[in-house]
C-alpha cells in the first residue's frame, strides 16, 4: 500500500493557497511576494501611470482575497485567475476614465527598469511610457494577449484560457495586434 | 491563414528563445529564415521591444510599503484574516478523525493528549496565540499544539510529511516578521525554520519509506521552493539580517540533499515495502530556548500505527478536502 502525501500539499503554491482559503493572511501575504510585480506590470502596460497600477495592483489582490472561498485550485492556476481580476478591474477602471495622453510630467512617475546608469533610467523611463501608450492603442483582448504573451511570457494555450478563447484566437489577435503595433511605433 | 500563422508564430517563438538564451541578434534570426523575412522582420522586433518591458518594477516605495498596506485593507476587506490558530484548529481534525474511526481506536495516552489539546483550543488559550510569531508571548502555545499533533502523528512517514509543514510554518513566521519590519525577533524565526529543517533530515532517517518518490519528491519541492522564498527575503530585510538569512539558505540547501539521500538509502535498504515504525520516529527535537512552553515530545502519547483501515480514512479526508475546495465556482471570465 503507498504511503499517501495527504493532509499536506505537495506544492507550495497550493499549501499557501489552501491555508488563503482557510482566512490565513500571511499565507495570502507570501503569495502576495510572489506576484505582486507580475500583476503591476501587467496593469501599468494597461493602464500607462505608475500611480493607478500601483492602486489597481492592490485593488487585484483584496478582490482576490474576498474571493478566494470561491476559487477552485484545481480549475485554473492562481497566477492566470489574477490576470482574469486584473482585467476586469482594468475594463471597470477604463469605463470610469478617460484615457489620459501621458505628458512628460507623467514619465516622471513611470517605473524604471532596472539599470545602473543615471541616462538609461530615463531612457527607460521613457521607452516603459511609449510602450504603455502603444498598448494601449490596442482592443482590450489584444491588450492582454500582447502584454501576457510578450512581456509576462506566457504559452497561447495559458493566454487562451486567461481570455477565454482558444489557442487559434490566441495566435490570431497576437498576428493583428503585433502589425498595428508595428504600425504605431514606426517600426 | 491560420496554418500560415501558426508557422510564422512558431518561427517567432523560437527566434524570441533564441535571441533570449543564446545571445542570438535579430538579424541573425532573419539569416536562418531567409524565406520568412520579410514577414517574420515587423513582428519580431515589435516582440523584442516589448519584451523590455519585463524589466519594468514597481517603485521601491511601493513594494517597502506593499506588504503593510495590503495586510491593512484586508483587515477591513468584506473577509478579515482569521487568527493563524484558528485555522490549525480547522486543519487539525484530518489526524482527529482519522484516530476517532470506528475501529481505529488508539491508546488511551492518544486519547488523553486529545483531550488535552481540546481542552486548550476550548479555553481560548490557543486561540488568543493569534500572531503566533515569535516575540508573541503566546508564540509557545502555539507551538506546543504542533507538538501535540506531531505526538498523535501515526507514523514516520506522516511525521515528515508533517514536519515538512511546520518548516513552512517556520518559514512563513519569518516572512511575517520581514513584512513587518521585525529584525527584533526574525533571527529568532531564521534559528526555527533552521531546527525545522534539521528535523527533516532527521525524520527523513527513519522514515518508513513507503512511498519514497512521494516523499521525496515533497521534500525536494519544498525545501527548494523555501529557498527562492528565502533568496527573496534577502531583498525584504536590512543588511544586518542577511547573514541570518543565508545562514537558512545554506541549512534549507543541505537539509533537503541530506534528507532526499536518506529517504532514497533507507529504501535500498529495504526494497519493496517498507520495514515496520520505527519506535523512535519522534517528532521534532527540542526547539531553541524561549520558542515552545515544553520542550519534550511526550511520547507515550504517541498512538500505534494506523494501518488499517487507512484507505478508507485518507479517501474521505480527500473527498472532503476536494469538496472544500471545489464548492463555488471560481471568478467569471474576464469582460470582453
Amino acid at each position: 500500500m503507498a504511503f499517501t502525501v495527504d493532509w499536506a500539499f505537495n506544492n507550495d503554491e497550493s499549501r499557501l493557497l489552501a491555508r488563503a482559503i482557510q482566512g490565513d493572511g500571511d499565507a495570502f501575504g507570501v503569495l502576495y511576494g510572489l506576484y505582486m510585480e507580475a500583476i503591476y506590470r501587467y496593469v501599468f502596460l494597461r493602464v500607462g501611470s505608475a500611480a493607478e497600477a500601483e492602486d489597481l495592483t492592490e485593488d487585484v489582490f483584496v478582490r482576490a482575497w474576498e474571493a478566494l472561498p470561491n476559487y477552485r485550485i484545481t480549475q485554473h492556476p492562481f497566477k492566470s485567475w489574477l490576470y482574469r481580476i486584473a482585467h476586469n478591474l482594468i475594463v471597470d477602471y477604463h469605463r470610469k476614465r478617460k484615457p489620459v495622453e501621458l505628458a512628460d510630467e507623467d514619465l516622471q512617475e513611470n517605473p524604471a527598469m532596472p539599470s545602473s546608469l543615471p541616462e538609461d533610467i530615463v531612457e527607460h523611463k521613457q521607452e516603459a511610457g511609449i510602450l504603455a501608450t502603444a498598448i494601449q492603442t490596442l482592443d482590450k483582448e489584444a491588450q492582454m494577449v500582447i502584454v501576457l504573451r510578450f512581456v509576462e511570457g506566457l504559452s497561447h494555450k495559458e493566454v487562451a484560457e486567461i481570455i477565454g478563447k482558444s489557442e487559434a484566437a490566441s495566435r490570431v489577435i497576437q498576428h493583428r495586434a503585433l502589425a498595428a503595433l508595428n504600425e504605431y511605433l514606426g517600426g | 491563414m491560420a496554418e500560415h500563422t501558426i508557422e510564422l508564430d512558431e518561427i517567432l517563438d523560437t527566434c524570441l528563445a533564441r535571441i533570449r538564451t543564446e545571445g542570438w541578434r535579430v538579424d541573425d534570426c532573419l539569416a536562418h529564415y531567409p524565406a520568412y523575412r520579410d514577414l517574420l522582420e515587423p513582428p519580431l522586433r515589435i516582440a523584442v521591444r516589448l519584451q523590455q518591458a519585463q524589466a519594468i518594477v514597481p517603485s521601491a516605495r511601493f513594494k517597502a510599503e506593499a506588504s503593510e498596506r495590503l495586510r491593512s485593507r484586508l483587515q477591513s476587506s468584506r473577509r478579515a484574516p482569521l487568527a493563524r490558530s484558528t485555522i490549525r484548529a480547522n486543519a487539525i481534525t484530518h489526524p482527529i478523525r482519522r484516530i476517532f474511526t470506528p475501529g481505529k481506536w488508539r491508546t488511551l495516552p492518544a486519547a488523553l493528549g486529545l483531550v488535552v489539546l481540546f481542552s486548550a483550543c476550548t479555553t481560548g488559550v490557543v486561540h488568543a496565540s493569534d500572531s503566533a510569531s515569535p516575540g508573541d508571548p503566546l508564540y509557545g502555545v502555539d507551538r506546543g499544539v504542533e507538538q501535540v499533533w506531531m505526538s498523535l502523528t501515526p507514523n514516520s512517514d506522516k511525521k515528515l510529511t508533517l514536519q515538512v509543514t511546520f518548516a513552512d510554518e517556520r518559514l512563513l513566521e519569518t516572512e511575517t516578521l520581514a513584512g513587518r519590519g521585525n529584525t527584533k525577533h526574525l533571527d529568532d524565526a531564521l534559528n526555527n525554520y533552521d531546527q525545522a529543517v534539521a528535523d527533516i533530515t532527521r525524520l527523513a532517517e527513519v522514515a518508513n519509506g513507503e512511498d519514497r518518490e512521494a516523499l521525496s519528491q515533497l521534500v525536494d519541492q519544498s525545501l527548494s521552493k523555501h529557498q527562492a522564498r528565502l533568496e527573496a527575503l534577502l531583498d525584504k530585510v536590512p543588511e544586518q539580517a542577511h547573514k541570518g538569512i543565508e545562514r537558512a539558505l545554506e541549512a534549507s540547501q543541505n537539509g533537503r540533499d541530506k534528507a532526499i539521500e536518506a529517504i532514497n538509502k533507507h529504501g535500498e535498504d529495504h526494497p519493496g515495502q517498507g520495514p515496520p515504525d520505527k519506535s523512535d520516529d519522534s517528532g521534532p527535537s527540542d526547539e531553541k530556548p524561549g520558542n515552545g512552553p515544553s520542550d519534550k515530545e511526550d511520547k507515550s502519547a504517541k498512538p500505534t500505527d494506523d494501518k488499517p483501515g487507512k484507505d478508507q480514512s485518507d479517501k474521505k479526508d480527500k473527498e472532503d478536502k476536494s469538496q472544500k475546495l471545489e464548492d463555488k465556482p471560481g471568478g467569471g471570465p474576464p469582460d470582453k
